[in-house]
């Protein structure tokens, strides 16, 4: 038993089945990857059922986005003329290029969906409420989150660009237009985000520099104070009235509760972009060629249900035009994402209704939520199956295919 | 004001000015691009024999070479809407439109593959969510050469052609 206890795989691993309640405490203050674990976490904090961890699954995507990045940035290279072939290398020669390429692109895009849950999660639970027991600012968080699911989107955009196929560069087109259209700053903020007057070398320089320097920084920055700000703000928005008498009854210690929970979420996490990995490609069409477009020419799916709006949305006022990439590309985007971000101080729900999921006194904001959400996840679906050649609706199982120009 | 309070509200105004200058402006104005690496707006697309009667994509460049009889004009290629090369469909029966009270028989239209946006054969947006017609280019017959010259900095009238 003496030697079981000494032996190397025994002192790496104690800290995962603490004997004593003394060597749960101990593996925090010992362990340089445990001390960032508080030393007892609310029940609910812990819970399954209450966050899903959305927010871990998050962060471990994103780090898996980062390791695998790293990767393929010793492969690929940011010039018009070599960055596809070297996609292509990632692709036919490098050895588990693909592998990379793929976990990277799945990661990415499965980051877009489990941020985007995250959020929905605080939301129905009114996380964003102060508790009463707390000093607590929650409502920074908030803003935070908002901030880096604005950071999310703009990483996946970025990164879209940089296989310079037809997809990317047809995609980024659209996406890019529909910012200069802004009235007064549209065109200054497109020339500075392209770096010309069309989507060329100076654009490709910008937009790999942004999605592997600039906003990589600056979301390791933000996660980074997410995080410290949830211990701030006393965990997960779930506090109970917590006493010195209830606290051994409401809290566990952290190691080994959370700690063993956050190795299984990150392991689940990780075996699903594999498994995603192994079983879809990552596309990639021919070179990138700005005299022909691809029919239909389909924006990134998460920016599918702006392609969607900007569609029906040009108001014609006599011979007054409003482009529809202003309405629908900047104008209710931005609409819905200030209010999401202010939201906190539009939400009067009494402090009952934090952290509960559905509360009856949340009922109307969570009904208009709902519906704002199921809007935009239905207008992703309907533009990604039923758009077909010429923007036109086909029902997805008749969707004719134009033929490739080769 | 104490010398002592003036001071120190004269540093503070400094240190905005320093952040904001040297910090931000300078970042954001390196970043505005000076000089583009592009085409010149102004290129010869070949010589005036080289055009069939009808559109010619030239695919370079992003515009249709328009050939009536001895007429030409220019019309870009890049749909109004959110810049997408629009293609050219020419038409399997003509079609007979009224575009600014004129009836015009119609061969060919453009169509963006994008959204959808469509054009008559001179440019007008007539469908789709395009917010204007197609520009068309100036364009003229070089003395030295002979060949045609467009100049896509400079948009001209749509009715407006070079007879040769």
């Amino acid at each position: 038993m003496k030697e079981a206890k000494n032996s190397l795989w025994v002192r790496l691993t104690w800290a995962f089945n603490p004997l004593t309640l003394k060597d749960a405490y101990k593996a925090r203050v010992k362990n340089f990857w445990l001390h960032w674990f508080p030393p007892r976490i609310m029940k609910c904090s812990v819970s399954w059922s209450y966050s899903f961890w959305l927010g871990t699954i998050s962060g471990v995507l994103f780090f898996i986005t980062l390791v695998t990045g790293i990767i393929l940035m010793f492969i690929y290279i940011p010039s018009v003329e070599r960055a596809y072939w070297t996609i292509e290398d990632l692709e036919f020669v490098v050895s588990f290029g693909w592998v990379f390429r793929y976990s990277h692109r799945w990661a990415g895009h499965l980051m877009v969906v489990a941020v985007f849950l995250h959020m929905m999660r605080v939301f129905y639970t009114g996380a964003y409420k102060e508790t009463a027991q707390t000093e607590s600012y929650r409502y920074v968080n908030w803003i935070v989150g908002v901030i880096l699911l604005l950071g999310t989107l703009f990483l996946a955009f970025t990164g879209y660009l940089l296989p310079w196929d037809q997809l990317a560069m047809w995609a980024v087109t659209v996406a890019s237009a529909i910012g200069k259209t802004t009235p007064v700053v549209g065109e200054g903020a497109y020339s500075l985000l392209v770096g010309g007057t069309l989507i060329d070398q100076p654009a490709l320089i910008r937009f790999y520099t942004l999605h592997c320097i600039a906003l990589p920084v600056l979301a390791i920055t933000l996660v980074a104070y997410h995080l410290w700000r949830v211990r701030k703000d006393g965990g997960l928005a779930c506090v109970a009235n917590l006493t010195q008498e209830n606290r051994e009854e409401l809290t566990v210690p952290a190691v080994p509760i959370a700690s063993r929970r956050f190795f299984l979420v990150a392991l689940v996490t990780w075996i699903v972009v594999l498994i995603a990995t192994l079983l879809f490609r990552a596309p990639l069409l021919e070179p990138a060629d700005t005299s022909w477009t691809p029919n239909p020419a389909k924006a990134p799916w998460y920016f599918l249900w702006l392609q969607e709006l900007i569609t029906f949305t040009t108001i014609r006022l006599g011979d007054y035009t409003i482009n529809g990439g202003f309405v629908g590309g900047v104008f209710i985007p931005g609409v819905l994402f200030l209010a999401l971000a202010v939201w906190p101080f539009i939400d009067k729900s009494p402090g009952v209704a934090t952290s509960k999921w559905f509360h009856s006194s949340r009922l109307w904001q969570n009904i208009i939520f709902t519906i704002i959400c199921l809007s935009v996840i239905f207008l992703i679906a309907f533009s990604y199956y039923c758009r077909g050649p010429y923007w036109e609706v086909y029902l997805p199982w008749n969707r004719p295919e134009i033929p490739g120009r080769f | 004001m104490l010398r002592r309070n003036f001071l120190w509200l004269a540093s503070k105004i400094a240190i905005v000015f320093a952040v904001i200058g040297t910090g931000f402006y300078s970042l954001v104005r390196a970043l505005v691009p000076d000089l583009f690496y592009e085409p010149s707006p102004l290129s010869s697309v070949g010589p005036p024999e080289k055009f069939p009667e009808g559109v010619t994509f030239i695919q370079d460049r992003r515009l249709f070479v328009v050939r009536e009889g001895n007429d030409f004009s220019i019309i870009s290629a890049i749909c109004q809407h959110l810049g997408c090369t629009v293609n050219y469909v020419p038409l399997a029966k003509t079609k007979e439109v009224k575009i600014k009270g004129k009836i015009v028989k119609e061969i060919w239209e453009f169509a963006c593959p994008c959204h959808g946006s469509k054009y008559y054969s001179e440019g007008t947006n007539y469908a789709g969510p395009a917010p204007k017609p197609l520009p068309h280019f100036e364009i003229a017959r070089s003395a030295l050469t002979g060949e045609l010259m467009v100049n896509t900095a400079k948009i001209v009238k749509s009715e407006q052609r070079l007879k040769l």
